[in-house]
Order: structure tokens, then sequence, then C-alpha cells
């Protein structure tokens, strides 16, 4: 059980949802706007540092290993 | 130890604890506040908390969360970070958090409930909490 609104939740992820590939990316932490990957840095501290990069951008890492499942 | 039902973000009354989590590099320490959550596998934390913890991409794996909204995109914790309890400083634990977009701190059952015998009362507002 979680308290969340759904609508809020939706949005958060959506934002999460790269519509590009991330692969050139791994081993980074990428900012993604509409999807759309708009820099890529080391650190996420850095990246968030960067001009282009807006404090509403979502920040994510890449990691270089595939993804499993878990229930939470 | 008593832990009397916290107010939430909407300020509604839910059993909520304040943990302080030690990061995985010296001097990183952050105060969480979340949701006791029988249904959580194991607890899990805001995307940007990895962050605040020390965390970098390659302590982290990627995973599909299923949960109540739905599927969610999340980062596993490779390596474990310390915690303690606000008002139980002496019982230390681990914690390898799941790090995910658009959901609060929740509380899991694998670190947490692993290491406190917890009980809920809805009728006092209250949690009771035990060390194991």
């Amino acid at each position: 059980m979680a308290v969340q609104d759904q609508e809020s939740f939706r949005e958060a992820q959506s934002k999460l949802d790269a519509k590009e590939d991330l692969a050139p990316y791994m081993g980074k932490w990428v900012a993604l706007r509409n999807g759309k990957v708009i820099a890529s840095d080391l650190s996420a501290k850095a990246l968030r540092s960067q001009s282009e990069v807006r404090p509403t951008d979502a920040v994510i890492p890449v990691p270089r290993s595939r993804p499993g499942y878990f229930i939470a | 130890m008593i832990a009397p039902y916290k107010r939430g973000a909407d300020g509604q009354l839910r059993p909520y604890l304040l943990l302080t989590l030690f990061g995985v590099k010296p001097g990183l320490e952050v105060e969480i506040l979340g949701l006791v959550d029988t249904g959580a596998d194991r607890t899990v934390l805001p995307i940007d908390f990895a962050e605040e913890l020390g965390y970098t991409v390659d302590d982290l794996a990627p995973r599909e969360v299923s949960q109540v909204e739905g599927s969610a995109s999340a980062w596993v914790a490779q390596k474990p970070c310390q915690a303690f309890v606000d008002g139980l400083p002496d019982t230390r634990f681990e914690i390898e958090p799941i790090f995910v977009g658009g959901l609060n701190a929740l509380w899991g059952r694998a670190d947490v409930m692993m290491n406190f015998t917890i009980g809920v009362s809805e009728k006092d507002q209250e949690l009771n909490l035990r060390p194991n």
C-alpha cells in the first residue's frame, strides 16, 4: 500500500519514460525532458549544475546492468 | 517504543516513521519520513535520495517495480546504507533501498521490519516498535 495520488504518480513516471535509446549513456546520469535526453554526466550533482538542465527535468541513472522485477 | 502516527504532506495522520540514513560515502546523513508498509518487500525511496545518499550509477541496478499504482521504473541499491529509527539510535541496521520515481518513502519488510517487530494500533494512532 502506498499513499499516493495516482495522477501524480503517473505524471512522475511518465517523466522517467525515455523516448530514445539510453544505451549510449550507460554508466551516466541523464536529464530527461519530454522523454528526450537533454544532458548527461557522471554524477547527478554535476548534471543538475549544467545550464541546460531545468529543475523540472527528470534526472535518472542509466546503469550498465539489465532490468529485473520486484513487487512493492 | 511507542511512536505516534505522524502527519504526511497531505496533513493526514498515518503510520509514518522518521529514520536517519547514513549514505554510502562518509558524512552523508539524511532524515527521511516514510510510511510503514507491510506490502513492500523492501524499502522504497524516491529516486532523488540516491544522490543524497552517495550512490553512483554503478551502485544501482535497474528494476521494474509492480505496486498498486501500476508498474514503475526503479533502481536497486547494490550496497547498503546504515539506518536507525528516530528515538532508537542504538539499534542500527542496513537498508538496500529501491529507488523509484513518483513514490513516497516506504519502509519495507526485508530491512526495517526484519529488525523490528512492529505493531500498528489504528485505534490509538500509534506504532509499537520492538527491536528484534
